[in-house]
């Protein structure tokens, strides 16, 4: 616990509404997430992510409880060098091209001018923005801006990684390019927390999920362990004719097994989608 | 210090960038030049005037008025727009506190005040070259001294705009470099005053009410901040700021007026002064028409670095209230 990048106890947030009243987003959240890990944070809308994520970065105060990153309270100016966030919604400078926007964030983090050059035309030409660099932010799709945005976490290599629902406004390519994107992080070493409700983005990409919902923590666990069904078991199989299934079935059967479905496997429509938008035929990237 | 310069920067650009700043420069120096030539009739006319009438009148002229709308104009968008935009909360997960980005705020309103100021110096270049008496010519040619004046001024704030974009990129040999541009601008002014030829005016004088204007901006600008800070768009907070202006320009405007007497204290040294004193010591008016007469006063320096400290500070708690709604 005590080097752990993220660490979280007892945290609460109340927003004051209309006429005083109090509005819990979130109550008494405690949870860490471990050095080299890519933790997920789900929930439906208004389950208290953001919130958390708001906390975290020292965007909000919480009403009690406490956090700590990179072993500094929440909040600190100095650890924000070391951490690249990405909000829900992308905000901009309109004016400032991509380039320039890049340049921008790269002052404020302190880097030097080849540095900043360098890792900014790195980071466009990986999220597709190369030929849009000198285009303002302000003509951007949202898809654009949300690239742009990953970008700009990422500039100043940060240790730790926040994404706020990184794969709204992509297109099937751009989300399967930023689940590609965080398991790169993780095998460079960097912790990533994911917040989405795309439940099956988190699935295949974080080693340890919590789930939250009417702003409290309702699981918490390792993704194998919490989707495994200990009473079932599955195999695929290839080279199989229809008599030989049969006699499978009835070896099962006959072993006190209770064969509950025989189908072939289906590809995800997302591997279908990629395969065909990326086919001989199809252009280079778009947005 | 990093993050400042960073942000103070993109904030000049942001006002330069954009057609604003022009029209409203434009419009400033049309009002300011009819200003210029109606006080330089009055200094021609034995009669009426005299060399300090000028100054006296120039700087501080239509001063307040325009303090009117130029601080709105100046201050509306820097913290209201970036609420509005978003921005405000990308800069806020960037490693910078919130009083750097509001210092710095401040100080790109102040310099982009300042800029318009210095576009004034041609005013002046024109009233010492209408009264400077020639005695200093080469090879027979008579050296514009005014405009020679003017030109030297911007010299200074140019390779002084240029020295902090260098610095911004902590490139020690192009910051020393303007470093020592902006000393030879500075040690070619004093040469020049100094050579002055017979009739010149007091330049220090200039320059203390100059001083005085920029005082006044400052504080007012630092007001202006706050307003910005606590509205949710430009256009409220536009109006904030011009109400709140319009009523301190009515009570400067008071100033020496009222004769009711302040009461409960008798016994003190107070008991002399009426309402219409204490209004004066704040007042828009007066404060600056004693640095036009060439004195940099300490409590009026003292009253605005207190008043812009003051605003600067609350607007640093404004921006911070966001993190406990």
């Amino acid at each position: 616990m005590g080097d752990a990048p993220i660490r979280v106890e007892g945290l609460t947030k109340h927003y004051r509404g209309r006429w005083g009243r109090r509005v819990e987003a979130l109550r008494n959240l405690t949870l860490s997430v471990e050095p080299g890990e890519i933790f997920g944070l789900l929930g439906p809308n208004g389950s208290g992510k953001t919130t958390t994520l708001k906390l975290l970065t020292g965007l909000l105060r919480p009403t009690s409880g406490r956090a700590w990153m990179l072993g500094k309270p929440a909040g600190d100016p100095q650890v924000r060098s070391r951490i690249g966030f990405l909000p829900e919604e992308s905000y901009f400078y309109r004016f400032l091209t991509a380039a320039e926007t890049l340049d921008f964030f790269g002052r404020l983090f302190g880097l030097g001018v080849t540095e900043r050059r360098r890792r900014a035309d790195a980071l466009l030409e990986e999220f597709g923005l190369a030929e849009a660099r000198h285009r303002a932010v302000g003509t951007f799709s949202k898809g654009m801006a949300r690239r742009l945005g990953l970008a700009s976490t990422l500039l100043n290599d940060p240790e730790l990684v926040l994404l706020d629902e990184p794969t709204s406004g992509l297109d099937p390519m751009g989300t399967r390019e930023v689940k590609d994107l965080i398991l790169r992080l993780k095998a460079r070493g960097k912790t990533v927390l994911v917040c989405s409700h795309l439940l099956a983005d988190i699935e295949r990409i974080c080693d340890r999920i919590a789930i939250l919902a009417g702003g409290s923590l309702r699981i918490l666990g390792r993704v194998s362990d919490l989707l495994a069904r200990r009473d079932a078991v599955q195999m695929t199989v290839r080279g199989l004719g229809e008599g030989a299934l049969d006699a499978l079935r009835a070896q099962a059967r006959a072993l006190g097994g209770e064969v509950l479905s025989v189908e072939p496997p289906r590809d995800r429509l997302e591997d279908l989608f990629l395969s065909v938008v990326r086919g001989p035929s199809a252009g280079g990237k778009s947005s | 210090m990093r993050g400042f310069y960073v942000l103070v920067r993109r904030e000049l650009m942001a006002y330069f960038l954009g057609p604003s700043a022009y029209l409203f420069l434009a419009g400033f120096l049309a009002v300011q030049g009819y200003w210029c030539c109606y006080l330089l009739d009055i200094a021609r006319d034995p009669v009426r005037g005299g060399l300090d009438n000028f100054f006296e009148g120039y700087v501080s002229g239509f001063l307040p008025v325009f303090m009117l709308l130029m601080v709105p104009v100046i201050t509306m968008r820097l913290l209201a727009e970036e609420k509005r935009a978003g921005t405000l909360e990308t800069l806020a997960t960037a490693p910078i506190g919130d009083a750097t980005i509001v210092l710095a705020k401040f100080s790109s309103a102040f310099l982009f005040y300042v800029f318009l100021f210095a576009m004034t110096f041609s005013h002046v270049a024109t009233y010492i070259d209408h009264i400077v008496t020639p005695t200093w010519k080469i090879l027979g040619w008579t050296p514009p001294y005014g405009f020679l004046g003017a030109m030297l001024a911007w010299g200074c704030l140019a390779s002084a705009a240029w020295a902090l974009g260098r610095f911004s990129d902590r490139d020690a040999v192009w910051g020393m470099v303007a470093t020592a541009a902006f000393a030879a601008c500075v040690a070619l002014l004093i040469l020049y005053v100094k050579k002055a030829p017979e009739g010149m005016p007091d330049i220090t004088k200039i320059a203390a009410g100059y001083v005085g204007a920029l005082l006044l901006g400052a504080t007012l600008l630092s007001v202006g901040l706050l307003f910005s800070a606590l509205a949710q768009n430009q256009v409220t907070a536009a109006i904030l700021s011009g109400s709140g202006l319009g009523v301190y320009l009515l009570l400067s405007a008071l100033a020496g007026q009222s004769r009711a007497k302040i009461p409960w204290t008798e016994n003190t040294r107070w008991a002399e002064k009426t309402w219409g004193d204490v209004l004066g010591y704040v007042s828009m008016f007066q404060r600056p028409q004693a640095f036009n007469a060439g004195q940099v006063q300490l409590d009026s320096l003292l009253l605005a670095l207190s008043v812009i400290a003051f605003f600067l500070f609350a607007t640093v708690k404004a921006v911070e209230s966001r993190k406990w709604r």
